[in-house]
C-alpha cells in the first residue's frame, strides 16, 4: 500500500470466501460486457493509456506537510476514454499490479476490479456526463475524481467489514479522513490535468450525448456521495450491518454471506457449510447477472433498431 | 509511375493545415529524399502515401487510387519505417513482431515464423528473435522494425527520419543496408550526407507545399540545408 | 532454468488457482491447514529451484496490507485469531504468485489467460500496456527532469501544481500520439480488426500431470 494510501488494493487472504467469490462472479461478466463494447483496434490506445497511468503515479504533487500525492487516474480515464474503455484499462492495470508488483490478490481481483474499474469508473462518469459542458466543467472534473476515489474506498471498506474484519467508529473515521484527503488531491490533480488536455485537443475528451444539466449532475453527484458516506458509516458503526439488515427485514445471521435473499436456492452440495453458502451465493449472483445482461442487450438492440 | 500524388491537402483535427496541394510523381527505380523543417508536412505526406491518413486529393500506388476498399491491399505494397521504432515494435518479442505482418496477411503460423526468422538472419539480427523490443539498442530496434516491414515484401519503402536515434557508425550501416534494398524509397531526413548516400532526387517541403524538386545537392544547396 | 519454467502457462495458472482457493477458504484459527499449505508452497519453490529466500522476501511486499487490517481487527475485537489468518493467508497467496511469476513470462501468462477465455481485447490491452509501460514511464521521468532543470522544484504550491498538471497533460498527449502511431503501424502491416497470434501451442501430458499433482497436493493439505 506504500505510496498509494487511500486506494485500497485488497490482497488475497483478506476477504472471506463468499465475498471474493461473489465479487469475482460479478466482475467477470461485467468485464465481458465492457470488452464486447470495446473495439479491438482501440487496444493499442488503451494499453498505452494504461502505461500513462503507471507513469503518472510516479509523478508526485506536493500536498503539504512534507507529504505528496499522485494521480490514481480512474476518473481521468473515464472522462477521456469513456466508461467501458476505462473499465478495461483499469482491469489491465490491476492485473499487472497483482502479478508483477504484489499489489492486490488474484482471487481478490474481482473485488478490486469491482471497486476501482466498475464503481470507481461509474461514480465518476455519472456526474460527469451531466456536467461535461458549460461553466461547471471544472467542478465536474473535480466531482468525478473525488467521488471515484471515495466510492472505491467505501466499497473496499464494506467488503472488509462483511468479511469479518472488525472495524469501529474510530478506525473508520480515521480511514475516512485519509480517503477524503486522497479524494481531494485526486480531484485537484485531475482538474489541473484536464484543463490542459482540453486546451491541447478537445477531441481527447469524451462528450456524452446526454443533455448537460447542472441539476442532474449535482443530484447524481450527491447520490453517489451519500451512498459512499453511508456505506462508510455502516462499515464502522457497531453492528451497523446487522441493524441495516434488521431494518430491511432480513435474517441478520445470513447477511455475512451476502446471499440472504438466495437462501431458498441453497442446493445441498457436498462440502462444508461455507462452500454450500458460497455456491448458493454464486448461483444467485450468476442469475442476477444473466438477467442484467439480457435486459442490457435488449436495451442496446432497441436503441440501435 | 509507382507513386502519383495530385493536389493533396490535409488539415489535422486541431486546425493545422499540414498539406496544401502537393503534387508528386515517382518511378519504381527512384529513391527520393524529403527535406524540410519540423512541421513542414513531410510526415503527413508520407502517411498519405502509405494509406494511413486520408486527405483531399488523390494518391495512386502503381496506378491504383487509395479508396476504402483498396486501402488494405495497397498498404501491403508500401512498407513504412516509423521515426520512433518503439511505435512500430508493438509485440512482446522481436520474432512475434516480424511475423505480425505475414500472419495478418493470412499466412500460416509456421510459414510466417520461418519468414520472420529468415529476415532476421538476412539483417544479421537472428540472436534478437526471442528478445523484448524494449531492451534493444536504437540500431537493433531500427533493424528489427525494418525486418517487420520487409516481411510484407513491399514494393515501396518509406523511412521517416531513420537516423534520428542512431550514432554515426549506425547511420553508415543503415545507409549500406538501404542501398542494398531494391525497392523504391522515400526518405524524410535532415541529414544531407545520408540523403546523398541513399537517394538521387530530393524534395523540399515548406508549410505544407513542395517548394523544390531536383538533385539532392542542388536542393540542399538552394536552401542552405547543411551543417557545414 | 528450473523444470517449472518449461511447463505451459495454463498448467501453472490452473495449479496456482487451486492453491489460492485452498488458502482463500482456510478458516481463521485452522493452523494445521495453514501449516500444511505452507509446506506445499515451499515444496514447489524447491522443485522450481526458484530460490527460497528470494521468494520469501519478494512475497513479503504484500504484508503491510494484511498487517494493518489485521492489527485494526485485533485492536477492535480483542481477538488475534483473524489477524493471524489474514497475514498467513495473504502471505501464502503472495508466495505462490511470486513462484508463478518467477517461472513464467508475462507474455505466456497473457496467452494463457486468453485460452482460458479472457476477452481478446483485454489480452491485447495487457500486451500493449506491458510493452509500453517502461517506454512511457521513462518518457515521463525525462519530462519531469527537464521541467525541474528549467524552473526548479520550488515556487508557490499553486504554480507547482499547475506545472505538474501541465506536464502530465503533455505526457497524456504524447501517449495519445504514440498510440495513434502504434495503430498505424498495425494497419500498415495488414491488421484489419482481428488479432492473430503466432503459436497456438498444444498442451503436453507433463502439463496435465503438473496441474493434477499440484492440485492434489493443495487439496490434500486443505483436507482436514
Amino acid at each position: 500500500m506504500s505510496g498509494r494510501i487511500g486506494s485500497v488494493h485488497i490482497a488475497d487472504g483478506i476477504l472471506s470466501a463468499p465475498v471474493w467469490a461473489a465479487l469475482d462472479a460479478a466482475a467477470i461478466p461485467a468485464i465481458g460486457l465492457a470488452a464486447r463494447r470495446t473495439r479491438v483496434e482501440h487496444a493499442p490506445l488503451l494499453g498505452v493509456m494504461g502505461a500513462f497511468v503507471f507513469a503518472a503515479q510516479r509523478m508526485n504533487f506536493p500536498a503539504g506537510l512534507g507529504t505528496s500525492g499522485h494521480l490514481l487516474g480512474g476518473a481521468l480515464l473515464a472522462m477521456t476514454l469513456g466508461p467501458g474503455a476505462a473499465t478495461i484499462v483499469l482491469t489491465a492495470i490491476l492485473v499487472l499490479q497483482t502479478l508483477v508488483f504484489q499489489d492486490g490478490g488474484i482471487l481478490a481481483l474481482g473485488a478490486n476490479v469491482f471497486n476501482m474499474a466498475l464503481i470507481g469508473v461509474w461514480a465518476a462518469w455519472i456526474p460527469y456526463r451531466f456536467l461535461a459542458q458549460g461553466k461547471w466543467k471544472n467542478f465536474g472534473y473535480f466531482a468525478a475524481a473525488f467521488l471515484s476515489v471515495l466510492a472505491s474506498a467505501a466499497a473496499a471498506m464494506i467488503e472488509l467489514r462483511v468479511s469479518g474484519v472488525a472495524l469501529n467508529g474510530a478506525v473508520v473515521s480515521i480511514s475516512a479522513a485519509v480517503f477524503v484527503t486522497t479524494a481531494i488531491i485526486e480531484g485537484l490533480i485531475t482538474v489541473a490535468v484536464m484543463q490542459t488536455i482540453e486546451k491541447m485537443n478537445p477531441g481527447w475528451l469524451q462528450t456524452p450525448d446526454t443533455r448537460p444539466s447542472r441539476a442532474m449532475g449535482l443530484l447524481a453527484g450527491a447520490a453517489v456521495l451519500l451512498m459512499a458516506v453511508g456505506v462508510l458509516f455502516i462499515s464502522g458503526a457497531p453492528d451497523g450491518l446487522e441493524a441495516l439488515v434488521a431494518q430491511l427485514g432480513l435474517e441478520s445471521r445470513e447477511v455475512a454471506y451476502f446471499q440472504a435473499p438466495m437462501a431458498e436456492y441453497e442446493a445441498r452440495i457436498a462440502g462444508g457449510d461455507w462452500s454450500r453458502k458460497a455456491l448458493a451465493g454464486l448461483a444467485g449472483l450468476g442469475m442476477i447477472y444473466i438477467l442484467c445482461a439480457g435486459v442490457g442487450r435488449l436495451l442496446v438492440r432497441q436503441r440501435s433498431a | 509511375m509507382i507513386i502519383e500524388v495530385k493536389g493533396l491537402s490535409y488539415r489535422y483535427s486541431d486546425g493545422t493545415d499540414a498539406l496544401r496541394g502537393v503534387d508528386f510523381r515517382m518511378e519504381a527505380s527512384e529513391s527520393v529524399a524529403l527535406f524540410g523543417s519540423n512541421g513542414s508536412g513531410k510526415t503527413t505526406f508520407l502517411l498519405h502515401v502509405a494509406g494511413l491518413l486520408e486527405g483531399e486529393g488523390s494518391v495512386r500506388i502503381a496506378g491504383e487510387p487509395f479508396t476504402r476498399s483498396s486501402a488494405p491491399a495497397l498498404r501491403e505494397k508500401v512498407g513504412y519505417v516509423f521515426q520512433d521504432s518503439d511505435d512500430q515494435l508493438f509485440m512482446p518479442t522481436v520474432l512475434e513482431d516480424v511475423a505480425f505482418g505475414p500472419l495478418h496477411r493470412g499466412m500460416e503460423a509456421r510459414e510466417a515464423e520461418n519468414r520472420a526468422l529468415e529476415l532476421l538472419r538476412q539483417l544479421g539480427i537472428s540472436e534478437l528473435a526471442g528478445r523484448a523490443p524494449y531492451h534493444l539498442s536504437a540500431g537493433e530496434k531500427k533493424r528489427a522494425a525494418l525486418a517487420g516491414v520487409l516481411a510484407m515484401q513491399p514494393e515501396i519503402l518509406i523511412f521517416d527520419e531513420p537516423t534520428t536515434f542512431l550514432d554515426p557508425p549506425g547511420q553508415r550501416e543503415l545507409a549500406h543496408l538501404l542501398l542494398a534494398l531494391p525497392q523504391a524509397k522515400l526518405i524524410a531526413t535532415h541529414d544531407v550526407w545520408f540523403a546523398r548516400q541513399v537517394a538521387s532526387r530530393a524534395l523540399f517541403f515548406e508549410k505544407g507545399r513542395v517548394v523544390a524538386d531536383g538533385p539532392v545537392d542542388e536542393v540542399a544547396a538552394r536552401f542552405d540545408w547543411r551543417l557545414h | 532454468m528450473g523444470p517449472l519454467a518449461r511447463r505451459d502457462a495454463r498448467a501453472k495458472l490452473a495449479a496456482a488457482l487451486v492453491f489460492l482457493v485452498c488458502v482463500g477458504t482456510t478458516p481463521a484459527g485452522n493452523y494445521q491447514r495453514m501449516a500444511a499449505l505452507a509446506a506445499v508452497a515451499i515444496v514447489w519453490i524447491a522443485i522450481a529451484r526458484a530460490g527460497l529466500f528470494r521468494s520469501l522476501f519478494q512475497a513479503s511486499a504484500i504484508l503491510p496490507f494484511p498487517l494493518s487490517f489485521g492489527l485494526v481487527s485485533w485492536w477492535v475485537s480483542g481477538d488475534p485469531t483473524l489477524a493471524v489468518a489474514l497475514v498467513v493467508r495473504s502471505y501464502l497467496s503472495a508466495l505462490v504468485v511470486v513462484l508463478l511469476m518467477s517461472t513464467t513470462t508475462l507474455a505466456d501468462i497473457f496467452r494463457g489467460l486468453q485460452s482460458f477465455g479472457a476477452p481478446a481485447v483485454l489480452v491485447l490491452v495487457l500486451q500493449s500496456l506491458t510493452r509500453y509501460l517502461q517506454v512511457v514511464v521513462d518518457q515521463g521521468l525525462r519530462m519531469r527532469r527537464a521541467s525541474i532543470s528549467r524552473s526548479g522544484n520550488t515556487g508557490r504550491r499553486y504554480s507547482l501544481w499547475r506545472r505538474a498538471g501541465g506536464a502530465l497533460a503533455v505526457l497524456f498527449g504524447k501517449s495519445y500520439g504514440r498510440a495513434e502511431n502504434v495503430h498505424r503501424a498495425m494497419l500498415a502491416r495488414g491488421f484489419q480488426g482481428t488479432f492473430i497470434a503466432l503459436r497456438p501451442h498444444a498442451l503436453e501430458w507433463r502439463d496435465f500431470a503438473l496441474t493434477a499433482v499440484a492440485a492434489a497436493m493443495s487439496v490434500g493439505a486443505a483436507w482436514r
